[in-house]
């Protein structure tokens, strides 16, 4: 009796500080029989077309040519040193998702607390929020154009009642890409929002009890209880935020087309154009092989550095 | 009648999908054709499955109904003919065709025929992907029966890969607001470059605010900016390929000139600015918004559909802006490529069907039918064709002036440089002529990298 | 007194906050709501400028004239079946090798999860060619089947779940060990019913991203039988000319399946809070 308490908690101790023990072979076995066929498929139809094209990267590649001949790393230091348009496209690439991620995590973040906190209508709201992302991003690129008219764009309009004179929003090499951004975030809120909430439900109600008997404020509650516990969540979205805006292209093809003067043109875009109107697939592949990297690196410090932060 | 790319026209074909979709898509172009205005012919529903006990051809076309209408109306005649060959019909959507048709070459998974646009043929020949016309087509001289701008990208070192169905202009004639022009007191349409130009600035206006309320002279878009600019150095008798033939040259003396006074119709006579407005400069005309505009023929027929109820319209002759005639350079339009991997049955019995296509009859039909200027020399002026769209007596004048455009290699790109030039002028960026330097390094070093892959 | 002080600043929080979220909403459901008004337009009314909230004199011509011309209820068919297998499939797929990668410790789990989540990071327009190489390997090109396999595992919704399911308490799982359950069962009683949040939203977003792929359907698939919806969108548009009517109308029939599923994840959503309260 003594001895299954003891183990229970050994189990219970060890149970803190991490996973779950494998120790038993039938938990293993669980693990590797479940896992193996999942990441079979997925190596198979995921996996094994990242490899061709990482192999891509490394060939001249003309998806119409015959011959594939090997060059080692041309394509890469192409990029880094021989490519202006790659280095301005990237350019503008980090400025987008700089700030685009911020923007669109601490709206979302705001939307769903306030949806949270309110009780009548939230389903409701919570549709509504999501509308936007119904759509598919050319649609909303399509939605957005004649907002931004310079003749007749409600922007312009609306900004003339109050005594501004507008501007041609997409036509103006200072203002292309913010206003892609705009419709972006509009465009894309509704699904932190959701992921957010559902983070949020997931928090224990007792939590927040407690910690109003401690007498905790709002603002209290929400550092206290809130954030910890949003932790994980908060990493999976700012992950896939930043992922998302660093690969940012359809909206910009369609509303801008990168221009004027390149001065939205995106990392994906100039893949896109490298790959399809070039027949480039071996370069096309080594500029996404670097902003893969790229990407890698930025969600593994966002990963790192939250981990310690916010442990609880 | 057919671009391969420009940002409008990728809005209208792409339409992504999903809900709240296109909602606005509306509001902003304003377009949309009324369901009278085609007629039933030209509804593109039919595809067709293989028939056991026939051979099996199978076409690949993108899907304008017009074409499609037209396309299956000559699988209708051929089959009539030739009851034992099936022509296995299937399209897709533009915006995915050129993407579909290299993935399947690649994978070799591809149809027997397709209906491709000039410009992509070149690559596909000279990969060895196309079959090439055989000699019961009368092999490479069958070229000769076409106009060199429709047949160009088909050719390629000296042999011939396809047969091409329409002439794909985009110089020669100009939108025309009768209406607009008599308010300003011009009665007459500008008849040389001098008047033109006068006129749009006359027909340029604006409202106390300085903001214009109507363009006088509407093309600055990329596909109208660059064919004015090549077709203005031609006929200021220079070339734009410099004496390799393969690299562009921007630095003679008759480009420099042609590009300042390309250019400043923006910054000097303001007949028309990019950041006037959103969208192609056709739809600013049929919006009543702008006097002129420059397209090709195409763009008649473009108009009816997308605003039925607009009426001002003549498509005048372009003035010439140097010399006596509008000379000018053109890509190749649509046309048929047999893929080389077939099997010899189905090779033969493909160009025995495109040949049937190729008959004068079933050509004129065909461009009747699609709204295209036909790339068949013969039937330039043709009584019927001008008796169903008698807007053809302006690009007939100007189809023997034309010449292929050349081999571009990265269509997008080359256009994409000239624009960007183009804005950089406008906007007060950059100095003309620096501006165009650097189009020219950028549009050499795109070809230096397609004839010299990395 | 204070009290009272209290209940009024919350109430007139409330009322802030209702009135933002209010404003906010109008921003975010109007595209919608044109959409719908669109759709019973005539062709006629629908170009206008500038353009009427409510149709004039609405009408049903462009759905019949959609349903009578093109196969558009087979593609609703393919739609449904080709969403729903790739719904199915990814929301088992995600929340067990989530389950598993949060809540067991084995040698190179690690090493295997950046892995899956790098796969999220290169760019699609490079990986077309090499997928649809791999389709014609398996000789699945031109079948239902090349729109489903590559979508059944998925590494955002692995991620997703694993985030939701290491944020639940290992006492629960040791607990149900203790009493006897299988893994599997655990999995199944004890994991699935308290992730149903995450479950629900990855649902959603599992269900648009099939329902709505328009580019690789078309690369993949030939035959007019096996298209799947999206198509309608551009099917009757030509060059220069599209027609609005007929999109609208296709638009707002291939959303109401959209809002249905919507809807039944959204109740998980609520349901689920209430689920969440008892641990």
């Amino acid at each position: 009796m003594a001895t299954t308490e003891t183990a229970r908690d050994e189990r219970r101790q060890a149970a803190k500080r991490g996973a779950v023990r494998p120790g038993r072979g039938r938990q293993l076995l669980f693990a590797y029989g479940w896992l193996t066929p999942i990441l079979a498929i997925f190596t198979t139809f995921t996996i094994v077309p990242i490899v061709i094209a990482i192999w891509l990267s490394l060939h001249r590649y003309n998806q119409l040519a015959p011959v594939t001949p090997f060059v080692g790393l041309r394509n890469f230091t192409l990029a880094l040193t021989g490519d202006p348009l790659f280095l301005n496209a990237l350019g503008n690439t980090l400025k987008y998702a700089a700030v685009a991620v911020p923007v669109n995590i601490v709206l979302a973040l705001a939307v769903s607390l306030a949806l949270n906190t309110i009780t009548r209508l939230r389903a409701l709201f919570r549709t509504v929020f999501f509308l936007p992302a119904i759509a598919s991003a050319v649609a909303v690129s399509l939605l957005w154009l004649p907002i931004y008219d310079p003749q007749a764009g409600w922007l312009n309009s609306a900004l003339e009642i109050v005594g501004i004179s507008g501007r041609s929003w997409l036509d103006d090499p200072s203002s292309a890409l913010w206003a892609v951004m705009v419709a972006a975030i509009w465009q894309d809120l509704g699904y932190n929002v959701i992921v957010f909430l559902a983070g949020l439900q997931a928090i224990p109600q007792e939590f927040y009890d407690v910690a109003k008997v401690d007498g905790a404020g709002v603002v209290a509650r929400f550092r206290r209880v809130t954030l910890p516990l949003l932790r994980r969540t908060f990493v999976f979205v700012l992950c896939l935020t930043t992922i998302g805006y660093l690969q940012e292209f359809t909206r910009i093809q369609v509303m801008t087309a990168g221009g004027p003067i390149r001065s939205s043109e995106t990392v994906v875009l100039h893949i896109y154009e490298r790959a399809f109107g070039d027949f480039q697939m071996g370069y096309a592949s080594a500029m996404s092989v670097l902003l893969m990297f790229l990407i890698l690196v930025v969600a593994l410090v966002q990963l790192r550095t939250l981990r310690t932060r916010w442990e609880y | 009648m057919t671009r391969p790319y420009s940002r409008r026209r990728f809005l209208g074909q792409s339409l992504g999908l999903g809900a709240a979709t296109v909602a606005g898509s509306a509001l902003w172009t304003g377009c949309g054709s009324g369901s009278d205005q085609q007629g039933d012919d030209e509804q593109g529903v039919v595809v067709s499955k293989p028939v056991e006990g026939k051979l099996n051809v199978t076409w690949w076309t993108h899907n304008n109904p017009a074409f499609v209408a037209a396309n299956v109306e000559m699988i209708r005649r051929f089959e009539e003919e030739n009851p034992d060959v099936h022509i296995v019909y299937q399209h897709f959507p533009y915006d995915v065709f050129s993407r579909k048709l290299q993935a399947g070459y690649r994978a070799e998974n591809v149809a027997d025929i397709q209906q491709m646009f000039g410009t992509w043929v070149t690559e596909y020949a000279k990969n060895g992907l196309l079959d090439e016309v055989p000699a019961s087509l009368g092999g490479s001289k069958a070229a000769e029966s076409f106009w060199p701008a429709a047949v160009g990208a088909y050719q390629y070192k000296d042999k011939l890969y396809g047969i091409p169905h329409e002439y794909n202009l985009e110089n020669g004639g100009l939108l025309f607001n009768p209406r607009l022009a008599k308010a300003s007191g011009i009665t007459e349409p500008p008849s040389t470059w001098e008047e033109l130009v006068e006129a749009g600035q006359r027909l340029t206006k604006r409202n106390p605010k300085g903001k214009v309320t109507q363009v006088g002279l509407a093309f600055t878009a990329s596909d109208p900016i660059t064919f004015t600019f090549l077709s203005m150095i031609l006929q200021r008798g220079g070339d734009y390929w410099d004496a390799d033939g393969v690299h562009v040259n921007f630095h003679s003396s008759q480009a420099q000139q042609a590009w300042i006074d390309e250019t400043e119709l923006v910054t000097r006579y303001q007949v028309d600015n990019s950041t006037w407005y959103n969208g192609d400069p056709f739809e600013m005309f049929f919006r009543g918004r702008a006097a002129m505009a420059k397209h090709g023929p195409w763009v008649v027929e473009a108009g009816k559909a997308n605003f039925p109820k607009f009426t001002d319209l003549t498509y005048i002759a372009e003035p010439p802006y140097a010399g006596d005639v509008v000379k000018f350079a053109a890509e190749s339009g649509w046309g048929e490529v047999v893929n080389a991997g077939a099997s010899d049955e189905n090779r033969e019995a493909a160009w025995k069907f495109i040949e049937f296509m190729a008959q004068t009859d079933n050509m004129r039909d065909w461009n009747a039918r699609t709204a295209t200027v036909p790339a068949l020399r013969e039937l330039k002026d043709d009584p019927q064709l001008l008796q169903k769209a008698p807007y053809l007596e302006v690009p007939f004048a100007v189809l023997p002036h034309g010449r292929w455009v050349g081999q571009v290699y990265d269509r997008d790109a080359f256009w994409g440089f000239i624009n960007d030039a183009f804005v950089s002028v406008e906007l007060g960026k950059a100095d003309p002529i620096d501006a165009l330097q650097e189009a020219e390094q950028q549009i050499n070093a795109m070809i230096d990298q397609n004839v010299e892959p990395r | 007194m204070p009290a009272v002080t209290a209940r009024n600043r919350r109430r007139v929080g409330l009322a802030v906050l209702y009135t933002v979220l209010s404003g906010a909403a109008v921003l975010f459901v109007l595209p919608f709501a044109l959409m719908l008004s669109n759709a019973f337009k005539t062709s006629e009314e629908i170009i206008r400028i500038p353009p009427t909230l409510i149709p004039e004199e609405p009408s049903f011509a462009s759905f019949t004239y959609i349903l009578e011309n093109s196969p558009y209820l087979l593609w609703y068919r393919n739609s449904l079946i080709v969403a729903s297998v790739v719904t199915a499939l990814t929301l088992f797929t995600s929340s067990l090798a989530g389950y598993i990668f949060a809540k067991f410790s084995f040698p190179g789990r690690n090493v295997i999860f950046v892995i899956v989540l790098s796969t999220m990071m290169i760019p699609a327009p490079v990986l077309l060619i090499p997928s649809y190489l791999v389709m014609d390997f398996f000789h699945l090109l031109n079948t239902l089947w090349a729109l489903i396999v590559g979508s059944i595992v998925s590494a955002f919704g692995i991620f997703l779940m694993r985030q939701f399911i290491a944020a639940i308490p290992n006492d629960l799982i040791d607990a149900a060990r203790l009493d006897g359950a299988g893994e599997f069962a655990i999995y199944w009683r004890v994991i699935l019913p308290l992730t149903s949040p995450a479950l629900a939203a990855l649902g959603i977003f599992t269900f648009l991203a099939s329902w709505n792929d328009y580019l690789w359907p078309l690369i993949v698939i030939n035959d007019q039988d096996k298209m799947v919806l999206p198509l309608a969108l551009t099917y009757f548009n030509s060059q220069h000319a599209q027609r609005y009517d007929l999109v609208m109308a296709a638009a707002t029939m291939a959303v109401v399946p959209v809002v249905v599923v919507f809807c039944i994840f959204q109740r998980r959503i609520v349901n689920a809070f209430v689920l969440t309260g008892i641990k």
